[in-house]
């Protein structure tokens, strides 16, 4: 069953159907926080609040609309929310490191700089990486979740990448 | 004119061909280093780390969800001045129905003893030739390896035993009480390169006789997963004459389309001469009746 006909379903009132959703987008949901530097127990419980709103909200979810960037608008929302109620909820960079350091493989260390050079990214420019690098998503799906245009979304992934560059030759 | 950020990014969504690459390259000298290098910056950043949610917010999320299921059910308002009007719509369409649809039920009663029957000797010929295959293995001589090569040799026994071991894991996990446990077997079989006889013909009990549709679902989907032998594919044929849900029936309906399953027409036919049949269903199957007819 495609995510657009469950969804349907459960704006049609058959709430089983968001056990289905649930299960198939939990890890990518709560990958998308810590991805977005959230402390891990705060990821947790905005994971939890998006479903909440999928299912409070689940009428706002009409015929011809793509469930991802759906999902993931309401993800955006949570995640403006909790940072408009408290500036907090984000690890500093520090933590992260430790975490990251626990790792073993081939080039920890450049994959650690990368990803401390993404942290250090202007916001407009790291959202529009992450959504197309990690959710695979799109440049009409993030100009939708985003709500700008899609030559916007190419020119901030474009920008994104030459700052990016800039602050990863920088660092080594 | 096109300008860079549009090539590159439509060349990382895949929409850009050497050629027009090329071409661009050629109208604007000296962009072609600029490209490489974040083509190479994007493909380097790291691999998303594997995450997973604790069990607490999985409870916390099916608990949500049950709460809403009941204030769903304890919400329901009378409307006495409807009533009336219901009740007489109810009754005449109950009448309709019953004697619409009296002859067809009977015809219908004696199917799923045929189909629950086949399954089983379908199943158990999967796993004979399954054992067959493992028994041809166990007679074949073992050859003398190098070093490097025993190492390889034990990795690959290590694999196998932990590939084993997530097997037995789903087995036990897809016969517990809870849906949602089922559910996470089932999750977890996704990320099997391969299934064994055991969790195949398990998938397809869940797939046949699961009480939860949900679940019936999510193993539907798991069984497409993997490589399905002609007869694992009759076998969905068989499960679609079987379901009555009709967002089961609608997924194995696309699934036996996908799968270009000639066998699936007899079915596909009957489900549209059913009057029972609703009407994205029915026109489902009659879309895949022109498909499979093509």
């Amino acid at each position: 069953m495609l995510d657009e006909q469950a969804m349907l379903a459960v704006s049609n009132g058959d709430l089983e159907k968001v056990a289905v959703l649930y299960e198939r987008y939990k890890r990518a949901v709560l990958g998308y926080f810590y991805r977005n530097s959230v402390r891990n127990e705060t990821a947790e419980d905005l994971t939890q609040q998006v479903f909440f709103r999928l299912i409070n909200y689940r009428k706002s979810f009409g015929e011809g609309y793509a469930f991802k960037p759906w999902l993931f608008r309401i993800a955006r929302n949570v995640l403006q929310d909790a940072v408009k109620k408290n500036k907090a909820i984000f690890t500093g960079l520090d933590e992260k490191m430790d975490i990251q350091e626990e790792e073993s493989g081939y080039d920890v260390e450049q994959e650690n700089q990368l990803k401390t050079a993404l942290d250090k990214l202007p916001a407009e420019y790291r959202e529009v990486i992450l959504l197309s690098r990690y959710e695979e998503l799109k440049y009409d799906e993030i100009a939708s979740i985003l709500q700008i245009s899609v030559s916007l979304v190419k020119v901030r992934v474009h920008r994104g990448l030459k700052i990016l560059r800039e602050i990863y030759f920088q660092m080594g | 004119m096109k300008k860079i950020e549009d090539v590159f990014a439509d060349y990382l969504d895949g929409k850009v061909s050497e050629v027009q690459l090329k071409s661009f390259f050629s109208e604007h000298p000296g962009s072609q280093q600029e490209f490489e290098e974040l083509k190479q910056l994007f493909r380097e950043l790291p691999e998303a780390d594997k995450v997973d949610v604790s069990p607490a917010t999985d409870d916390a999320f099916y608990g949500f969800l049950n709460e809403q299921k009941t204030k769903k059910k304890t919400n329901f308002k009378i409307d006495f001045k409807d009533v009336f009007k219901y009740a007489a719509i109810f009754l005449a369409v109950g009448a309709a129905y019953y004697f619409g649809t009296k002859k067809q039920v009977e015809t219908i009663v004696t199917k799923p003893v045929y189909v629950t029957q086949t399954i089983r000797d379908t199943v158990k010929i999967i796993e004979k030739i399954s054992d067959k295959k493992e028994s041809k293995n166990r007679n074949k001589p073992k050859i003398q390896e190098p070093k490097v090569l025993q190492e390889l040799a034990d990795l690959k026994k290590e694999m196998i035993q932990i590939n084993e071991v997530q097997h037995k894991m789903i087995l036990a996990m897809l016969r517990q009480e809870s849906a949602a446990a089922r559910l996470q077997a089932i999750n977890y079989s996704l990320d099997l390169d391969a299934a064994d006889s055991n969790l195949m013909n398990a998938l397809f009990v869940t797939l046949e006789r699961d009480p939860s549709v949900n679940v019936r679902l999510a193993a539907l989907e798991a069984v497409g997963r993997f490589e399905l032998s002609p007869t694992m594919r009759e076998i969905l044929v068989l499960t679609l004459a079987e379901q009555r849900d009709p967002s089961l029936q609608m997924a194995l309906i696309n699934k036996l389309i996908e799968l270009r399953e000639v066998r699936a027409l007899p079915v596909f036919a009957e489900i549209i001469n059913n009057p029972n049949s609703s009407d994205p269903i029915r026109s489902q199957a009659e879309y895949g009746m022109k498909i499979l007819n093509m």
